[in-house]
C-alpha cells in the first residue's frame, strides 16, 4: 500500500512542475553567478552538483533535480500513461526526454575533454585536461628514455604523502593554491627553500572568473632524496622550466602540469591557416592541416570550424590558435564522449512525438469561434 | 473552402505585383557601382546611405538623395563642405563646441571643423578612453569628431583623379606633352613620371643656366603635388578591384594605387581612368555620365573580382530604395488602429479591414526578408537585427493564420501590435549602419543558421504571440469575466500557441546544442545564451504540465505567459548584457535600460492585471452557488 503511494507521489505531475520550477531557479542563479565566479565554477556549483550550500542551507543541485525529473517522468510513463491514440504523441515525447536526460548522465560521468596544442611541424600525442592537474616526476638518468611517474589531482591536497617505488624519495604536499601570484621573497628564508622558492614566494589570490587564467600551484616538501635536494619546492602549473632534484644518484624533474591523457595515435601539424574577411580583422575561417599518424600509416586531415576530425571515439575541434614570430600553433579541443549520440536520437524522437501531439491537439484548441460557443 | 483558395490566390497575386513593382524601381546605374567595405562587395548606394545615416541620422537629405550627396562630396568639396549635413540633436554637444543652438539641428562641415580642431587634443584623449567611462555628451562628441574625420577623408578620396594640378608655363609643359595652363590630375601626371625624372636629371646635370624657367616650372609643379599628397591617406572608398587572377581579394582606394604606376595592372589603370572620366562628367553635369558609369562597371567586371555579382548589387539598391519595412509598419499600424476602432464601433467591416491591412503588411515584410536572403546568400537570421525582423514576421504570420481560422479580431490585435513594435525595435538597430555585415567564423555556416537559428527565432516569435494572447486574456477577464465561451476560446489559443512555441523553442535549443557539439565538442555548456533558451523551454514545460496537474488555472496560465515574455526578452537581448560566454556579440548601453523598462512594465502589468482579474472572478463564485 505504502509502496503504491510512493510510486504515485514519484509519478505525480505536481512533483514534476515543482522540480522544473526549482531547475529554473538554479538556471537563473547559475547564469547570474557567471560574471563574478566564472562559467566553470558556476557550472560546478549549481548544475554539476547533487547538493550545494547556500550559506548554512543545503539545497538540491542540478544533478539531483534532474535525477528527480528523470525518475518522475519514468514513473509517469510506466504507471500513468494511457495507451490511447490521442496520447501517443505524449508518450513518444516523454520517452525522448527520458533518453535525453539519460544521455546527459552518461556525458556527465563518462566524458573526457581537454586540449591538444601542436606547434607547426611538431607532433602532439596527449590531451591536456582543462580542469585537472597532475604532479609529474620524470627520471632523467637515461638520455633516450624518460620514465614519468604521475600523481593525479586527487592526491594534491595538503597533508598527502606521495610515494612510488620508481622514485627514491618522498613528497609531502604542504599547501595547495587554486590561484596565486609569485612575488619576490622579502621575508627571511628558512634555509630549506629550493629552486624557485629560494627567491620567490607564493601569494594566495582570489579566483578569477576565467578559469584558465587561474595559476594553480602546490607547495611540497621533498625528503629522502640526496641531502642538498631535500627541502621545500614551489610547483607552478605549466611552467616551461621544471624543478630538478637528485635522489639515489639519479637526476629527476618535478612538475605540476595539466593532467595528460595519451592518445592511441599522433597528430602532426602541417599547416595552420587563418583567413579574414577582406579589408577587416574579422576571422572568416580557421583551419589546421594535420597528419594523422597511426602505426605505420599516416593520413592528411583538415580540421576547421564546424568540421571536426572524428577518430577512434575522439573528436578534435578547431578551438583556438597562437601566432607569433616562431610560427603558428594550433589549439584543438579534444572530446571523448560516449553519450554523444543521445541528443541526436532523443531530439529526433521528441520532435516526432511533439509533432504528433501538435497535429492532434492544436486544431482542437485553436478551433473556429462558431464551434467554440457550445455551452 | 473555395473562399480560402480565393484568398490565397489573391494574396499570391499581390505578392507578384509587389515584387514586380520593386524590381521596376528605377535604380540608377551609378548607385549600383561596386566597392568593397566591411569584407563584402556592396553597391555605392549602400555606402552612401550608411554614411549619410551616420552623419545625418537619415538615409537621405531633404534636398538630395544619398548617392547624389556622396557624389557631391567627392566631386565638389566646396559645396559639400557648406552643406548642412551633420545632425547634432543634443544641444549640450553644440554648446560644448561653442556652436549656436539651431532648431533644425543641422551644421555644415565648414562650421564644425574649426571648432573641433580647436579641441582636437581633448577629443583625441576622450577617444582613447573606455566608452563605458564616458558620459553621453562625451560619447556623442567623440562620435561627431570621428564622423567629421571620416567626412573629411571621403571628400578627398578621389582628389588624385580630379584635375587639380595646373600645368605651369615654361619648357616643362612641352617636355611632358601638356598644354600650359591646363588642369591635370595627379593620376594623369603619374603617366609622365619618366619624362619628369629625365627633366630633373637633365637639370641637375646642366646646373644653372637657361634651365632656370624649367626649374621654376618644376618647383611650381612640385609644390602643387606636395599639397595634393596630403590627401594620400584618404583611402575610404575601395572601388578598384585587384587584377584578374590575383590571389588577393582586397580592393583598393585610388590613392592606394598612386605609388608606382608601373606596377599597376591594365585592369586597374582602366578602372582608374573610368572613374576619372566619370568624376569629370559628373562634375561638369554632362550627358556622358551614363556612358562613363558603364565604362567603370565594365572595368570592374573585366577584372573578374571574387564575389562580384552585378545582379545582386542591383537588387540591393532596389532593396535600399524600396524601404519595404516602412510600408509594412504603416500597414501594421493601420491594422492596429482599425482593430481598436472595431471594438468601439462598426465591428464587422473595420475588423475585416484590419485583418486585410495586417495580411497586406506581410507582403513587403516577406519580400524584404526574401531579398535580404538573396543578397547575402544566407538564411534569414544571422544577426540580432535580422532576428528582430524575423520574429516580427513569424508573429504576424501566426496571427494571420489564427485570425483566418477564428475571425475574432484577437489575433489581428496581437499580430499588428507585435509586428509594429518589433519593426520599431528593428529601426533602432538599423540606425547603426550597414545591416548586412559579415559573420565571424563559427557563424559562417549556412546549414546551422538555417536550422538552429531559424527554429529558435520562430520559437521566440511564437512565444511572444502566446504572451500577448496572455495579456489579452487577462484584460478580457477583467472587462467581461462573465463571457465564459469567449474566455475559453482565448484559453484554447493560449495553450495551443504555447505548445507551438514549445515545439520551436525546444528544437531550436536542442539543435543549438547539436551545433555546439559539432563545432565546440560539447552539447551543452551552461553558457548564458544556452541557459536563456533553456529557461524559455523549462517555463513553457512547467506551464503546460502545471495546467494538467491543476497547479495553473487559465488565469495563472495567462499571468505565466506574461512572465514568459520577460524570459524571452531576457534570453534574446539580456544575455548579451552579462558580457560572458560565447554568444556575446555587440553591446549597447541603451539595451540594458530598454530591457529593464520592458521587464518592469511587464511585471507591473502581470501583477495588477492578475489581481484585478482575480477580484473580478471572485464575486461570481457565490452568485453561482
Amino acid at each position: 500500500m505504502r509502496s503504491i503511494r510512493i510510486v504515485q507521489l514519484l509519478a505525480h505531475t505536481k512533483l514534476f512542475v515543482f522540480s522544473i520550477l526549482w531547475l529554473i531557479v538554479l538556471v537563473v542563479a547559475g547564469t547570474l553567478a557567471q560574471p563574478s565566479i566564472g562559467l566553470y565554477l558556476a557550472q560546478q556549483k549549481y548544475f554539476a552538483s547533487w547538493i550545494f550550500w547556500s550559506g548554512p542551507l543545503p539545497l538540491p543541485g542540478g544533478r539531483l533535480t534532474m535525477a528527480v525529473v528523470f525518475v518522475n517522468a519514468l514513473m509517469f510513463v510506466i504507471t500513468r500513461i494511457e495507451l490511447r491514440p490521442r496520447k501517443l504523441g505524449i508518450l513518444i515525447t516523454h520517452a525522448g526526454a527520458l533518453l535525453l536526460l539519460f544521455g546527459g548522465l552518461i556525458t556527465a560521468y563518462f566524458s573526457e575533454e581537454g586540449s591538444l596544442v601542436i606547434p607547426e611541424g611538431q607532433v602532439g600525442d596527449y590531451v591536456s585536461d582543462y580542469h585537472q592537474q597532475e604532479l609529474a616526476i620524470t627520471d632523467r638518468s637515461e638520455p633516450e628514455l624518460a620514465t614519468v611517474t604521475t600523481f593525479a589531482s586527487g592526491w594534491l591536497r595538503p597533508g598527502s604523502v606521495l610515494r612510488h617505488p620508481q622514485v627514491p624519495a618522498t613528497i609531502e604536499v604542504l599547501d595547495w593554491f587554486d590561484h596565486c601570484e609569485i612575488v619576490r621573497r622579502e621575508a627571511a628564508a628558512e634555509g630549506d627553500e629550493r629552486g624557485l622558492l629560494a627567491e620567490f614566494d607564493l601569494l594566495r589570490r582570489p579566483l578569477t572568473p576565467e578559469f584558465s587564467r587561474n595559476r594553480r600551484a602546490a607547495l611540497v616538501r621533498l625528503s629522502g632524496a640526496d641531502p642538498e635536494s631535500n627541502g621545500r619546492y614551489a610547483l607552478l602549473e605549466d611552467l616551461t622550466e621544471n624543478e630538478s632534484f637528485e635522489a639515489g644518484g639519479k637526476p629527476f624533474e618535478l612538475a605540476l602540469r595539466a593532467r595528460r591523457r595519451y592518445l592511441p595515435f599522433q597528430l602532426e601539424l602541417l599547416d595552420f591557416e587563418k583567413q579574414v574577411h577582406p579589408g577587416t580583422s574579422m576571422a572568416r575561417s580557421y583551419k589546421s592541416v594535420v597528419n594523422l599518424l597511426e602505426g605505420e600509416t599516416s593520413r592528411r586531415v583538415v580540421i576547421q570550424m564546424n568540421e571536426p576530425l572524428r577518430h577512434r571515439g575522439y573528436t578534435f575541434f578547431q578551438s583556438s590558435f597562437m601566432q607569433n614570430e616562431w610560427g603558428d600553433t594550433t589549439v584543438l579541443a579534444v572530446v571523448k564522449n560516449h553519450g554523444r549520440l543521445f541528443p541526436y536520437i532523443s531530439s529526433l524522437i521528441m520532435c516526432i512525438g511533439l509533432l504528433v501531439h501538435l497535429l492532434i491537439q492544436v486544431p482542437r484548441l485553436v478551433r473556429a469561434r462558431q464551434t467554440g460557443v457550445t455551452t | 473552402m473555395s473562399a480560402r483558395i480565393r484568398i490565397a490566390v489573391a494574396w499570391g497575386f499581390a505578392v507578384v505585383v509587389a515584387s514586380v513593382a520593386i524590381a521596376a524601381h528605377p535604380a540608377t546605374e551609378l548607385a549600383q557601382l561596386p566597392l568593397q567595405e566591411g569584407g563584402r562587395i556592396k553597391p555605392l548606394d549602400t555606402f552612401a546611405r550608411t554614411h549619410l545615416l551616420a552623419f545625418n541620422g537619415k538615409q537621405s537629405l531633404e534636398e538630395l538623395d544619398a548617392i547624389t550627396w556622396l557624389m557631391e562630396l567627392v566631386c565638389d568639396q566646396h559645396a559639400a563642405h557648406e552643406r548642412q549635413v551633420f545632425d547634432i540633436r543634443n544641444p549640450e554637444v553644440a554648446d560644448a563646441l561653442g556652436l549656436e543652438r539651431r532648431e533644425h539641428h543641422r551644421y555644415s562641415f565648414q562650421e564644425l571643423f574649426p571648432k573641433l580642431r580647436e579641441q582636437s587634443d581633448d577629443l583625441a584623449k576622450l577617444h582613447r578612453r573606455d566608452p563605458q567611462e564616458r558620459t553621453l555628451v562625451e560619447n556623442q562628441l567623440v562620435e561627431l569628431y570621428l564622423n567629421t574625420l571620416r567626412f573629411h577623408e571621403l571628400s578627398r578620396v578621389f582628389s588624385c583623379l580630379r584635375p587639380q594640378i595646373e600645368v605651369p608655363p615654361g619648357p616643362v609643359a612641352g617636355s611632358l606633352g601638356l598644354t600650359v595652363g591646363s588642369q591635370v590630375s595627379y593620376f594623369d601626371l603619374s603617366a609622365h613620371n619618366d619624362q619628369l625624372r629625365a627633366l630633373i636629371a637633365g637639370m641637375q646635370a646642366h646646373g644653372e643656366g637657361d634651365e632656370g624657367s624649367a626649374r621654376e616650372g618644376l618647383v611650381q609643379l612640385a609644390h602643387q603635388v606636395n599639397q595634393l599628397l596630403a590627401d594620400q591617406d584618404a583611402t575610404a572608398l575601395a572601388v578598384i578591384p585587384p587584377p584578374p587572377g590575383s590571389s588577393q581579394e582586397l580592393w583598393a582606394s585610388p590613392w592606394e594605387l598612386m605609388g608606382d604606376r608601373g606596377s599597376l595592372a591594365p585592369s586597374q589603370i582602366a578602372a582608374l581612368e573610368a572613374w576619372q572620366g566619370l568624376l569629370a562628367a559628373y562634375a561638369a553635369s554632362s550627358g556622358a555620365i551614363e556612358e562613363r558609369v558603364a565604362q567603370a562597371r565594365a572595368a570592374v567586371a573585366s577584372a573578374h573580382p571574387h564575389d562580384f555579382d552585378p545582379g545582386r548589387l542591383s537588387i540591393e539598391v532596389g532593396y535600399n530604395r524600396a524601404q519595404l519595412y516602412y510600408k509594412s509598419i504603416a500597414l501594421y499600424i493601420a491594422a492596429f488602429l482599425l482593430i481598436i476602432t472595431s471594438w468601439l464601433f462598426k465591428p464587422g467591416i473595420t475588423q475585416k479591414l484590419a485583418f486585410g491591412a495586417l495580411a497586406l503588411g506581410l507582403i513587403p515584410h516577406l519580400i524584404g526578408m526574401g531579398l535580404r536572403m538573396h543578397i547575402m546568400g544566407r538564411p534569414p537570421v544571422s544577426t540580432l537585427y535580422e532576428s528582430i525582423l524575423f520574429v516580427g514576421l513569424i508573429a504576424v504570420l501566426t496571427s494571420v493564420v489564427v485570425e483566418g481560422i477564428q475571425r475574432t479580431g484577437v489575433a489581428t490585435f496581437v499580430g499588428s501590435l507585435s509586428g509594429a513594435a518589433l519593426h520599431f525595435l528593428g529601426f533602432s538597430y538599423a540606425a547603426d549602419g550597414d545591416t548586412m555585415g559579415m559573420l565571424v567564423a563559427v557563424l559562417n555556416s549556412n546549414f546551422w543558421l538555417a536550422t538552429h537559428v531559424v527554429t529558435i527565432t520562430i520559437g521566440y516569435g511564437a512565444s511572444l504571440v502566446a504572451g500577448i494572447v496572455g495579456h489579452y486574456y487577462l484584460v478580457y477577464h477583467i472587462l467581461k469575466p462573465e463571457d465564459g465561451p469567449r474566455l475559453s476560446t482565448i484559453n484554447g489559443n493560449m495553450v495551443g500557441l504555447t505548445l507551438v512555441a514549445l515545439f520551436f523553442t525546444l528544437f531550436g535549443t536542442i539543435l543549438g546544442g547539436i551545433w555546439a557539439d559539432q563545432s565546440w565538442g560539447r552539447f551543452w555548456g551552461w553558457d548564458p545564451k544556452e541557459n536563456g533558451a533553456l529557461l524559455i523551454v523549462l517555463w513553457q514545460v512547467a506551464l503546460l504540465h502545471g495546467r494538467l496537474s491543476g497547479q495553473f488555472k487559465p488565469l495563472g496560465m495567462a499571468a505565466g505567459l506574461v512572465l514568459n515574455n520577460i524570459i524571452v526578452i531576457l534570453a534574446w537581448f539580456g544575455v548579451n548584457l552579462l558580457s560572458v560566454g560565447l554568444h556575446t556579440y555587440g553591446n549597447t548601453g541603451n539595451v540594458a535600460i530598454n530591457v529593464a523598462t520592458f521587464c518592469a512594465l511587464e511585471v507591473a502589468f502581470g501583477v495588477i492585471a492578475y489581481s484585478l482579474a482575480r477580484m473580478r472572478a471572485r464575486p461570481l463564485a457565490p452568485s453561482g452557488g
